[in-house]
């Protein structure tokens, strides 16, 4: 029954939901070997599609798919409540983009084309596993946990994308005033691919604001669903949402 | 039938269809106030927008119409990106089709319309600026070439988004159009490091307006890699980007056509 109820899911969304994150990461791959090509090290472009771009994508997606259904008014009278199903939904997507994202860098781990410069050479492996986990997951919480609030928000999916992608590119284009302006640090989305850094390892003094910053975004993400959650209650909201657009 | 009552029936519309969306109010505003936020605090910037006195006028104001261009955009293609998927959702394409009026007329129109009316809080915000500039600097020809600014380095910029959000979300799903257009406007616009870009190959198409800023009026606001353009060059990145722009709408009209024909 949980089985089926997740395909059923799946098939609802379209394969098109799932594939994306897939989709990215082979065109960041295919980049990657046009860099080889012409003999630039790939390995932070590689890193910034984890960091960056898997996350991105997530959030458009969740901000998309979950405030709208095509059957909602139907959905409305259903015993089991809408809510439900969106946080299913959203788990859905966020576990295929994690999917994605772990079986990338377990690649990427395995050619050693990893760009991880969080890195404590003394730690046991599992903490390393868990270093390179942050890079993307974290980024990957706090946009789908934005992009969802935004769109509920404001009762527009486009808007959620439209100001999930500006903070996107204001991170990169004003990552010096980010990285200078210490209590901006808990929106530092991607530090590890913005961050210049002259060699492969942050400087000790840096290694603890990194782990600041993960947290904080972590403890946003959580704030950002619980949010979402509570929105996806206002059924009048989701109504009024679906006939503004 | 007359086809210019159709163009301007259709622009009308979706104009004040699109202007009344309160999605586009708020989310122009919460864009422009990140922009705000983050020129506040960018040292380049705030030398020059804060010391009003120190530079040329021509300079303050292109530079403000640079970083309008940086981030105002995103918000101006992903909310166009849903228009024409909307028809469709909200089933009134078949409708449409059974109408006298040509296909061609309606899909300018809706690039017109809609394209004018989220223009509108980009230009007040832009606005809002110049109107800071000249109150500091007591010089009403901020105005004039404020107005030339704008249509010289912001709108070439919007008429190629505009046109590619309007055509590529009638064969993509618009959150992936959204999602690889962000894409676009950082790997389009921004330098990185030794990281081909299309620029290199294209060199007028930087939607941003950066070479059209450069070599029209001889200033850019960020640390570009473009360090010089001729007015020539600055022209022919200016057409380039109206071009291609009305070339992706006149492109979707026709796909479009053709589409209806093998039905």
């Amino acid at each position: 029954m949980f089985f089926d109820r997740i395909r059923y899911e799946i098939r609802l969304m379209g394969r098109k939901v799932l594939l994306t994150p897939i989709l990215v990461m082979l065109g960041v791959g295919l980049f990657s070997l046009l860099l080889k090509y012409i003999n630039t090290e790939p390995s932070r472009f590689l890193s910034a599609g984890l960091e960056m771009m898997i996350p991105i994508g997530a959030g458009i997606i969740i901000g998309t798919v979950a405030p709208l259904d095509p059957s909602l008014e139907l959905q409305l009278t259903f015993p089991r409540k809408y809510y439900r199903t969106a946080m299913a939904r959203i788990v859905l997507i966020l576990l295929c983009s994690a999917g994605v994202a772990l079986l990338s860098s377990g690649i990427l781990l395995a050619l050693k084309l990893d760009f991880v410069p969080v890195v404590e050479p003394h730690w046991p492996a599992f903490a390393q596993f868990v270093l390179g986990l942050l890079v993307w997951l974290a980024p990957l919480l706090w946009c789908a946990g934005a992009c969802l609030c935004i769109s509920l928000l404001l009762r527009s999916r486009t808007a959620g994308a439209a100001v999930l992608a500006a903070l996107w590119i204001g991170e990169i284009l004003f990552k010096d005033t980010l990285i200078a302006t210490h209590w901006l640090w808990p929106i530092y989305l991607f530090p590890v691919t913005l961050t210049p850094l002259g060699a492969e390892t942050l400087p000790a003094n840096l290694i603890a604001d990194w782990f600041t910053n993960r947290y904080e975004l972590l403890g946003t993400a959580l704030v950002f669903f619980l949010l979402g959650w509570w929105m996806l209650h206002n059924t009048e909201g989701l109504l009024k949402g679906a006939s503004e657009e | 039938m007359n086809q210019f009552a159709v163009f301007a029936g259709a622009a009308r519309y979706e104009f004040w269809m699109q202007i009344r969306r309160r999605a586009l109010w708020i989310t122009m505003t919460l864009i422009a106030l990140l922009l705000v936020g983050l020129i506040g605090r960018t040292q380049g910037a705030q030398d020059t927008l804060t010391h009003l006195g120190r530079f040329s006028l021509k300079t303050v104001v292109v530079y403000w119409t640079n970083f309008i261009s940086y981030l105002l955009p995103i918000g101006f293609g992903a909310l166009l990106a849903d228009r024409l998927p909307r028809d469709r959702r909200t089933k009134v394409e078949e409708l449409f089709l059974s109408m006298p009026g040509s296909l061609s007329s309606r899909i300018f129109g809706k690039y017109l319309g809609a394209g004018l009316a989220t223009l509108i809080p980009i230009f007040a915000f832009y606005l809002l600026g110049v109107g800071v500039i000249v109150a500091e600097t007591h010089n009403l020809m901020a105005i004039p070439l404020a107005i030339e600014a704008f249509s010289a380095i912001i709108l070439p910029g919007l008429f190629f988004v505009g046109g590619f959000s309007i055509a590529c979300t009638a064969f993509l799903w618009t959150p992936l159009y959204q999602f690889l257009f962000a894409g676009y406007w950082f790997w389009g616009n921004i330098k990185i490091r030794n990281v081909p870009a299309i620029f290199d190959y294209i060199p007028g198409l930087r939607p941003m307006g950066s070479q059209i800023s450069l070599g029209l009026f001889g200033v850019y606001a960020s640390g570009n890699p473009l360090l010089s353009a001729t007015p020539l060059e600055g022209l022919e990145s200016l057409l380039l980007l109206v071009g291609l722009g009305l070339l992706a709408v006149f492109a979707l009209c026709q796909g479009l056509k053709w589409y209806q024909a093998q039905q």
